[in-house]
């Protein structure tokens, strides 16, 4: 038996092992998802990392290994993003439109979403580092990770931050604008977009179509306008 | 499948090359992402294969975030010295960005369609 066991002992250090666990802790967390009635948290994303943290904890494989092995997902990670450039090409022609609403929204929101987290998180007492984990909390998780790495942030604490503040703007977001009173589905759509990227996307889409252009549009401009920025304004600051 | 896919590489790696030649810190995949929306513009839309790759690519992106997501629970120490900030960020900032903006983009989108 501990021979066997021994035999065994490669699979844990193959990097197909660890693309099988990973996809397949998706794939069940997606089944997950459809199941709960689309539950925001129940995200695949949520479900699939911790059904993979259990296996690494219970098993003998390592984070090490696991994060060795994985940069495979992390290397696709690039040109899946460019691959955003299709949907916001074809959206492209509302900006035409409402060019003026659009992008003075965009700037204000996309100054804000950085400004109002890292003003309350530094008021709560943020290291320097966690901070720079923060300040990446208004861009689509893919870009996130990128610029995380680039300014020395924690990538893991950034992807976290965004993930979690997509799920939690999406269930909320909606609600919060009938609250308010923000009755104009492009608005409410391009604010979800801007704070909320993926999350508050996939709400608004299934809200209405409209607002889920909108969202997905803000998504995809404010990531633009962040990496394009905040290199610059961190490199200023710290 | 494989020409979409070949055009997605395609930018991304200029992009990677524009980012390293200027040294921008801007990661490479947003200079490409810039790149080919100016690209479609010009050429007035994306062909079949490109739009197959590209649906497939945004619908399954989530699970690229895993690795990244699976290591925070490794990270102990520091969430229990940092969950504080961490939790107003997301929880308190992310409502208040939301009204915001919203409300902002309402007004202005209302006083443009008064005037015309």
């Amino acid at each position: 038996m501990n021979d066997l066991f021994i035999r065994l002992e490669p699979l844990m250090s193959n990097p197909l092992t660890v693309l099988l666990l990973t996809l397949g802790a998706y794939l069940l967390g997606e089944k997950l998802f459809t199941r709960s009635g689309r539950k925001g948290w129940f995200h695949p994303v949520i479900v699939g990392s911790v059904l993979v943290f259990m296996v690494i904890r219970f098993s003998s494989m390592s984070i090490e290994t696991y994060t060795e092995h994985s940069v495979i997902l992390k290397t696709l990670l690039a040109p899946f993003t460019v691959a955003l450039a299709i949907p916001l090409s074809q959206q492209l022609h509302h900006v035409r439109r409402h060019a003026g609403p659009i992008l003075s929204t965009l700037i204000l929101g996309g100054v804000l979403v950085v400004a109002i987290g890292l003003g309350v998180a530094w008021s709560a007492g943020a290291e320097t580092d966690v901070l720079l984990s923060i300040s990446t909390k208004g861009v689509t998780t893919a870009v996130a990770l990128a610029l995380s790495e680039k300014m020395g942030g924690i990538v893991p604490v950034a992807v976290a931050v965004v993930c979690i503040s997509g799920v939690y703007g999406g269930l909320v977001g909606p609600w919060v604008c009938r609250k308010t009173g923000i009755t104009d589905i492009r608005a409410a759509g391009f604010a979800l977009g801007i704070n909320a990227h993926a999350g508050g996307t996939a709400m608004a889409f299934g809200i209405n179509p409209t607002m889920g252009v909108y969202s997905s549009l803000a998504m995809c401009l404010n990531a633009i306008l962040t990496a394009m920025t905040l290199p610059f304004v961190v490199a200023y600051f710290f | 499948m494989l020409s979409g896919f070949v055009t997605l590489l395609l930018f991304t790696v200029i992009g990677d090359a524009i980012s390293a030649i200027f040294r921008l810190p801007i990661p490479g995949a947003v200079t490409g992402l810039i790149l080919l929306v100016i690209w479609l513009q010009i050429r007035g839309g994306a062909s079949e294969s490109l739009q197959q790759v590209s649906q497939f690519c945004i619908r399954y992106m989530a699970i690229l975030f895993i690795p990244a997501a699976v290591a925070v629970f490794f990270m102990t120490d520091l969430l229990s010295r940092q969950w504080l900030p961490l939790v107003l960020a997301t929880f308190i900032a992310t409502p208040v960005g939301i009204v915001i903006s919203g409300h902002f983009m309402q007004w202005l989108l209302r006083r443009g369609e008064k005037r015309s």
